[in-house]
């Protein structure tokens, strides 16, 4: 594959930045620190712009490097602990071999604040995994990359992390007053 | 893999967790064709893992209705394309040096004095002014002599500069202070005012110091509408720059420096 040149690559770059900004905001939570992110996550594509050997891959690459300045600068701070990914530990629960699909109406009025809702209640990584395949479409593999963990995991925590996605936006749909049948608990679904 | 009859009915209605898996995996496409058809077959038999794969896809619905991209603020953008335009420049004098060293031998040292000239102009000084000044906006501690007093600046950079810089009163703009920085290996003068709320940034060079000029025309836009205007006065290369439209900076140049004066844009 012919190498890069610069100017292709800050083609290849330039488009991706609303997305790159949209990621920022959702790690950071807020729009200058944003932008700050943004804007040293370039900087240092732009330094290291010779290692992108495939532009087809150059999307993952700067969420990869867009994350990584993010948790750089995190420990820096020392203001939360470092994201840590850890495997198994989680067991889906028993009540969701009883669960049934929502009612289409009542996802259809979920606002996108309510599903935030129900998606800051994921943990950590599950939540990260989550918005990188069903927010932007990234593969298996891609994830990985940005994350820097095995396919496998993954896979195993996006099943884990629709699932209880599926339960939590139930939850906000029947605090909301959305959901009829949902108002049913687990408990008394099983018995 | 192909799953039918009373034998394999059995098989496929085991190890719903498994399946349940590949239920969230296919709706990424992640499955090969014998995880499909298995898939497919215990779904079939399964009316919960059914249900819990419906599940799956609305819970990832759900997410696809999220903003997947956000608009980026002009400023944003202005200080993206001047970091690319700086790393252009430094790239374009690496590859310059790196070519000098292998061209020139040690017969040759007045013409590499001359190729050094050369690698000199080849740098769009347009380019290094607005990505210092998107730089400076971002940086803290910029000003290394702070006043409000012209004439202070300027005693202060007198001490500085082997050229007299003026420090003008820019009209609408408030003198904040100012700073030497390095254009092109030549120690220059760079003062800053508040235009009401946006940083205008003056660069001070010594005409006889600039190798590369700056683009010939008066006004050259930047994407994000950073501003880049410049004019010649007294020996000195003025070149203001600041997120304010074209127009407005000139007559605020124009103004500060003088047009009375003989200058030549």
């Amino acid at each position: 594959m012919d190498p890069v040149t610069y100017a292709e690559f800050q083609d290849l770059t330039l488009v991706h930045i609303e997305e790159l900004h949209a990621y920022a905001q959702r790690l950071t939570g807020s729009r200058a620190d944003a932008e700050d992110l943004v804007h040293n996550t370039y900087v240092r594509a732009l330094r290291y712009w010779r290692q992108l050997r495939d532009p087809l891959s150059v999307r993952a690459w700067l969420f990869r490097i867009l994350r990584g300045v993010f948790l750089n600068d995190r420990k820096r701070a020392s203001l939360v602990p470092m994201l840590e990914l850890v495997d198994g530990g989680e067991h889906l629960e028993s009540a969701q071999c009883l669960a049934q699909p929502l009612d289409e109406a009542v996802l259809d009025r979920l606002l996108a604040s309510e599903v935030e809702e129900a998606l800051d209640h994921l943990p950590g990584i599950s939540r990260e995994i989550a918005v990188l395949a069903d927010i932007w479409g990234f593969s298996y593999p891609e994830i990985a990359e940005i994350l820097g963990c095995p396919i496998g995991t993954v896979r195993s925590r996006l099943h884990r992390a629709r699932v209880r996605l599926g339960d939590l936006l139930e939850s906000v749909a029947r605090q909301h007053g959305y959901s009829r049948g949902a108002s049913r608990s687990f408990q008394e679904e099983r018995s | 893999m192909s799953l039918g009859g009373g034998e394999n009915r059995e098989l496929a209605t085991s190890g719903c967790h498994a399946f349940r898996e590949s239920a969230s995996a296919r709706l990424d496409g992640a499955l090969d064709e014998c995880e499909a058809a298995a898939l497919a077959a215990h779904l079939e038999v399964c009316p919960s893992c059914r249900a819990h794969s419906g599940r799956l896809r609305q819970a990832r619905a759900a997410l696809g209705c999220l903003e997947a991209s956000a608009p980026v603020p002009s400023r944003l953008r202005a200080r993206l394309e001047a970091e690319a335009a700086a790393v252009a420049n430094r790239d374009a004098a690496s590859r310059r040096v790196v070519w000098l060293a292998g061209a020139c031998s040690a017969a040759i040292l007045a013409g590499l004095t001359l190729a050094g000239v050369s690698f000199w102009r080849t740098r769009d000084l347009t380019a290094i002014l607005l990505a210092d000044h998107v730089k400076m906006q971002s940086a803290k501690d910029v000003l290394q002599v702070a006043s409000a007093q012209p004439a202070a600046v300027e005693r202060w950079l007198a001490e500085r500069l082997d050229y007299d810089a003026r420090v003008p009163e820019l009209p609408g703009a408030r003198l904040l202070g100012g700073r030497t920085c390095n254009i092109q290996g030549k120690r220059v003068a760079l003062i800053f005012y508040d235009g009401g709320g946006t940083r205008v940034s003056l660069f001070a060079m010594p005409r006889s110091a600039l190798w590369a000029p700056l683009r010939p025309a008066e006004f050259t836009g930047w994407n994000g509408g950073v501003q880049l205007y410049s004019r010649a006065d007294a020996g000195i290369r003025y070149a203001a720059v600041a997120e304010i439209p074209g127009p407005s900076l000139k007559a605020m140049v124009l103004a500060g420096l003088s047009p009375g004066r003989t200058g030549t844009p």
